[in-house]
C-alpha cells in the first residue's frame, strides 16, 4: 500500500483511484474518532459521522504536507463532527429543539454546561500528532498492566468495576495505579510548556 | 485519608464511579488540605486530557471496520465535486464523468425527460450544475437528440423534482445515477401505469451517450 508522497501528490491531483484507496484506509481512523467513549454515538451513528468528516477530508487535501497528517486531519474532524452530534441528539430527546451541552445537572436539578470531550473538541490536527508521539512513550514506559489499565479505562471506556473483573484485582488498586499512570503522563506534558497551555487552555 | 484512599477515590470520582462516602472524604481531604486540593486539581486535568485525547491517538491507527460498500459512491461524488473541471486538475478514471452539453460541474446525476412523439423537443436533458465554467467536451448533442437541457441548482432540487410523477404530456424520464452505477429509465406503459428499467452505466462518457441514444431510440419507437 503507498501511504507516502506519491499517494499524496495523486490526492492533489483528484485521481480517482488514489481517492478511494485513501477512503479505505482513513475509514477506521475517522469510525474510531466517531466512536470516542465520551460521545457514546451508536455505530450507525459513526458511520454517518465518519463518512461526513472523509467528505470534508477532500478540499483540505490541498493544506496537507504529509499522507500521515491526514490521520490527525480527518480524526479531529470526525471527533468534532461526533460531539456535535451528540449535542444534537441530546437536545432532540430533550425535546427542547435547543442545542445545548451535554452533561449533567448541579444539586438544585439545573443543567450544567459542561462540554462532553472538550479537548477533543478543540484538539488541532498538529496538537494531535505531538500528542501521539508523547503519549504513546508515556505508555511505553509504563508496566504492561498499568499501561493495560489507563488504555482500557481511558481509550476503551471500560469502567472500574469492568478492569478489576479482568485483571482479577481490587477496584482501589485500578485506580491507584492508572492515577500513578497519569502522573506520569502529567510530568510528560508539562516538558512541553506551549502544549501544555494549549490543552489546559481547552479545558477552560 | 492516606494517599492510596485519596487516589483510589479521586479516580473513582472522575470517572463518575464513586459513592456519596467517597465523594464526601475526597471533598472533605481537599478542604481540609490545600496540597490534597492542588493534587486532585493536577490528577483532575490529566484525567481529562488523556480521557479525550488517548482514543483519539489510537484511532489514527486503526484499521477496522472496512468502508462499507453503499458508501463509496457519495465519497467518489465528493471528490468529483472537488477536482470537477474548472475547480482543480482531475486525472480521467473509471467513474469520471465529463459532463454533455458543455456543462461543467460534479453532478451525479443526468436527467432526460421524453415527450410525446411529434413534439419538436422530444427530450429534455437536466443536469445538476455546480459550477459555471464551460467544458469543451461536448461529446453529447442536444441537437443530436433533440434534447432541451434543464439545470438543477443541486441535489436537493434533483430529488424534490424527481420524486414528482411524470408531467402530463410526457411519457418517459431517464436518469443516470451514479452512485449505484446504473441508468434509470420511467416510463408511462399501458393504462398510464409508470414501468421502470435499468441499464448499467458505462464509465466512459462515448459509451454512456451511446447508450443513451440507443434507449431514445427504444423509447420513441420504430
Amino acid at each position: 500500500m503507498d501511504n507516502g508522497p506519491e499517494l499524496l501528490k495523486r490526492l492533489k491531483q483528484g485521481e480517482e483511484s488514489a481517492w478511494d484507496e485513501t477512503f479505505r484506509i482513513l475509514y477506521p481512523c475517522a469510525f474510531a474518532a466517531a466512536r470516542h467513549p465520551s460521545v457514546c454515538l451508536t455505530p450507525e451513528e459513526a458511520e454517518d459521522v465518519a463518512v461526513e468528516a472523509l467528505e470534508k477530508l477532500v478540499p483540505k487535501v490541498v493544506q496537507v504536507g504529509q499522507f500521515d497528517e491526514l490521520r490527525a486531519l480527518v480524526v479531529t474532524i470526525a471527533a468534532r463532527a461526533a460531539i456535535s452530534l451528540r449535542r444534537k441528539l441530546s437536545a432532540q430527546k430533550r425535546g427542547s429543539g435547543q442545542t445545548l451541552s451535554l452533561n449533567e445537572t448541579n444539586e438544585e436539578g439545573q443543567e450544567i454546561h459542561q462540554p462532553v470531550a472538550p479537548v477533543a473538541e478543540n484538539l488541532a490536527p498538529l496538537e494531535l500528532r505531538e500528542l501521539s508521539g508523547l503519549l504513546k512513550g508515556v505508555l511505553g514506559g509504563m508496566d504492561d498492566l498499568t499501561r493495560q489499565l489507563v488504555e482500557g479505562n481511558l481509550a476503551r471506556g471500560k469502567t472500574y468495576r469492568q478492569l478489576a473483573e479482568e485483571h482479577a484485582m481490587p477496584i482501589g488498586t485500578v485506580g491507584v495505579r492508572i492515577a500513578r499512570g497519569l502522573k506520569k503522563m502529567r510530568e510528560q506534558l508539562e516538558k512541553r510548556p506551549e502544549l501544555w497551555k494549549e490543552l489546559r487552555n481547552h479545558l477552560r | 485519608m492516606n494517599q492510596e484512599l485519596f487516589e483510589q477515590c479521586t479516580l473513582k470520582m472522575l470517572a463518575g464511579e464513586a459513592t456519596p462516602e467517597e465523594i464526601l472524604q475526597v471533598e472533605t481531604a481537599c478542604r481540609q488540605d490545600p496540597l490534597r486540593e492542588r493534587e486532585f486539581q493536577e490528577l483532575r486535568e490529566a484525567y481529562l486530557i488523556t480521557r479525550d485525547v488517548l482514543p483519539l491517538v489510537s484511532a489514527q491507527f486503526e484499521e477496522v471496520p472496512e468502508l462499507p460498500e453503499y458508501r463509496v459512491g457519495p465519497l467518489q461524488a465528493a471528490v468529483r465535486r472537488q477536482f470537477a473541471p474548472g475547480k482543480g486538475p482531475r486525472r480521467e478514471g473509471a467513474w469520471g464523468w465529463a459532463w454533455p452539453l458543455g456543462l461543467a460541474g460534479a453532478a451525479c446525476v443526468l436527467l432526460a425527460f421524453l415527450y410525446g412523439p411529434g413534439q419538436t423537443e422530444l427530450i429534455e436533458l437536466a443536469v445538476i450544475r455546480e459550477g459555471t465554467v464551460r467544458s469543451a467536451e461536448t461529446e453529447l448533442s442536444a441537437k443530436e437528440l433533440k434534447v432541451m437541457v434543464r439545470e438543477f441548482e443541486d441535489e436537493k432540487q434533483f430529488e424534490a423534482w424527481v420524486q414528482k410523477p411524470l408531467t402530463t404530456g410526457s411519457r418517459a424520464r431517464i436518469w443516470f445515477d451514479e452512485e449505484t452505477e446504473v441508468i434509470r429509465v420511467e416510463r408511462r406503459g399501458d393504462g398510464g401505469r409508470m414501468v421502470q428499467k435499468t441499464y448499467r452505466l458505462p464509465s466512459s462518457n462515448v459509451e454512456r451517450q451511446k447508450v443513451l441514444r440507443q434507449i431514445v431510440a427504444e423509447l420513441n419507437g420504430p
